[in-house]
């Protein structure tokens, strides 16, 4: 009996000091980081049938093709863990690989805007839907894993809880950054930087 | 000791005056504001007239109660300065349309002087919905009405070529109000929590042995009898309450503590039990333009 109730009130002297908080705020973090590496993998999906479609209509546009290809290997290479939130080196490749894919994919957008019969294409046309929608899913992610990260943050540096994080090891965690995010973020419909 | 309270008093007060100015909304000046979920049909332009809302809402009504998902009518003059996605985002992630357990709420967005058409689906609609089915909704069922000035006649096209979809996958699952949900937390700890809370509250009226008095004997009560866990766990709980009130009387932060949580859950009973149930939106849908 005396067991259980000094167990009872640990939980509660422990949910005091923020412990439940910052372990939830963690989880939320992992959950919205999840969530991101998802859209990614789905935008990465498309790109082969895309670049397949578009072939068929435009072979010679060889130097955007091969940027697209290029991009999404680059972006396979990097193997997608969740921990790869939690290390600030590893992220920051991994936000160049995707902005690098981000921009190849809008620039064969914008020159595909060129072929009549390619945008006349129901395969074209439904492809770049779902592109469309996956840009949309990815800039939500986004925002929510930076907010999840931002709150987790705050939990970690706030009095009284930072003294809970430090006795658990848990430390600060790194987001996206904000000149990344507007390559990133920058959904292809809205036209890019001029192809050289 | 006194003076010490008022001043402490006053501190506390002053930042949360200051935190509220400080992190809520920074750019609600420039963007339009979400308006406020009064039925299933919301219109800040009066375009339709009352009973073509009313007839609307009473169809929405109906197909909620029987298909579960919940569809939802938005039309506004404009979205301006944000694109017609990122307003509806918001709208939807304030809103919390369909439920929290299967995420099938969906938004319908007009945007009347951009002359923009946008819908917003829940995650558990975008297998049944797809983007692809969204912009042909947008573009082949509602923007001809929209052409020719039909606005309801639009938007009753567009809920039933939506519903024939979500019927043809999701066979008749009735909709069931707020059902408990199991969480990760056993039944009883709420139970304690919410009774320290009414012990601390209620101390300040009665003074702390009655209240400790009342609510003890409410704890014990609830976890023993309804929850029905053991008696033994149901004493210490009772005695448990008690320390946890005090605990919350003596730290000023009892309010400071899960802000960031709460969310949806209670919405309210407005326009007749028309509230989001926490359903989440991942950015699903399309947008189309007449």
């Amino acid at each position: 009996m005396i067991r259980q109730f000094t167990a009872v009130l640990l939980v509660f002297l422990l949910a005091g000091c923020g412990y439940n908080d910052l372990q939830k705020q963690d989880e939320g973090v992992n959950a919205a980081w999840a969530e991101v590496l998802n859209q990614y993998q789905r935008r990465a999906d498309l790109v082969p049938n895309l670049v397949a479609t578009v072939k068929g209509y435009a072979a010679h546009e060889a130097e955007v093709l091969t940027a697209v290809t290029e991009a999404r290997a680059s972006v396979s290479s990097i193997k997608a863990t969740p921990e790869l939130a939690n290390d600030p080196a590893a992220l920051a490749k991994f936000q160049e690989a995707q902005g690098s894919m981000t921009s190849a994919l809008s620039r064969l957008l914008v020159v595909s805007e060129n072929y009549p019969q390619l945008k006349a294409d129901r395969n074209f046309q439904d492809l770049s839907a779902q592109l469309e929608g996956t840009e949309n899913r990815i800039t939500v992610a986004r925002n929510r894993f930076i907010e999840a990260v931002q709150q987790y943050n705050t939990t970690v540096r706030s009095f009284p809880t930072n003294f809970t994080a430090k006795i658990f090891g848990m430390e600060k965690k790194p987001g996206f950054t904000v000149e990344n995010e507007k390559a990133i973020s920058t959904a292809p419909t809205v036209n890019f930087e001029q192809p050289k | 000791m006194k003076v010490f309270h008022v001043w402490l008093l006053g501190i506390l007060l002053g930042s949360f005056v200051f935190s509220a100015l400080a992190f809520d909304e920074p750019d609600a000046g420039k963007l339009i504001p979400v308006p406020a979920l009064s039925g299933p049909v919301v219109d800040t332009t009066g375009t339709l007239n009352s009973a073509q809302i009313q007839q609307l809402s009473q169809k929405l009504q109906t197909l909620h109660q029987q298909y579960g998902a919940q569809m939802q009518v938005l039309i506004v003059p404009t979205t301006q300065p944000e694109d017609a996605f990122s307003y509806s985002m918001r709208v939807v992630e304030k809103w919390q349309l369909g439920t929290k357990e299967k995420d099938d709420g969906l938004l319908l967005l007009i945007a009347k002087n951009d002359r923009k058409s946008w819908i917003q689906t829940g995650y558990g609609l975008e297998g049944v919905i797809p983007d692809i089915v969204v912009r042909s909704l947008l573009i082949d069922t509602l923007a001809p009405y929209l052409r020719n000035g039909d606005f309801a006649g639009g938007i009753n096209a567009t809920i039933d070529a939506t519903f024939q979809r979500i019927s043809g996958e999701v066979t008749a699952i009735p909709v069931q109000k707020k059902s408990n949900k199991k969480g990760s937390q056993p039944p009883w700890m709420g139970a304690v929590i919410f009774g320290a809370i009414v012990i601390a509250v209620l101390s300040n009226v009665m003074g702390g042995f009655f209240a400790s008095g009342i609510g003890a004997t409410g704890v014990f009560l609830f976890v023993w009898l309804i929850i029905g866990s053991s008696l033994v766990l149901a004493l210490i709980l009772a005695v448990v309450a008690p320390l946890l009130a005090l605990i919350f009387r003596g730290s000023g932060y009892m309010g400071g503590y899960g802000g960031g949580y709460g969310g949806g859950g209670f919405g309210g009973g407005s326009g007749g039990g028309w509230s989001g149930g926490g359903g989440g939106f991942g950015g699903g849908g399309s947008g189309g333009d007449w």
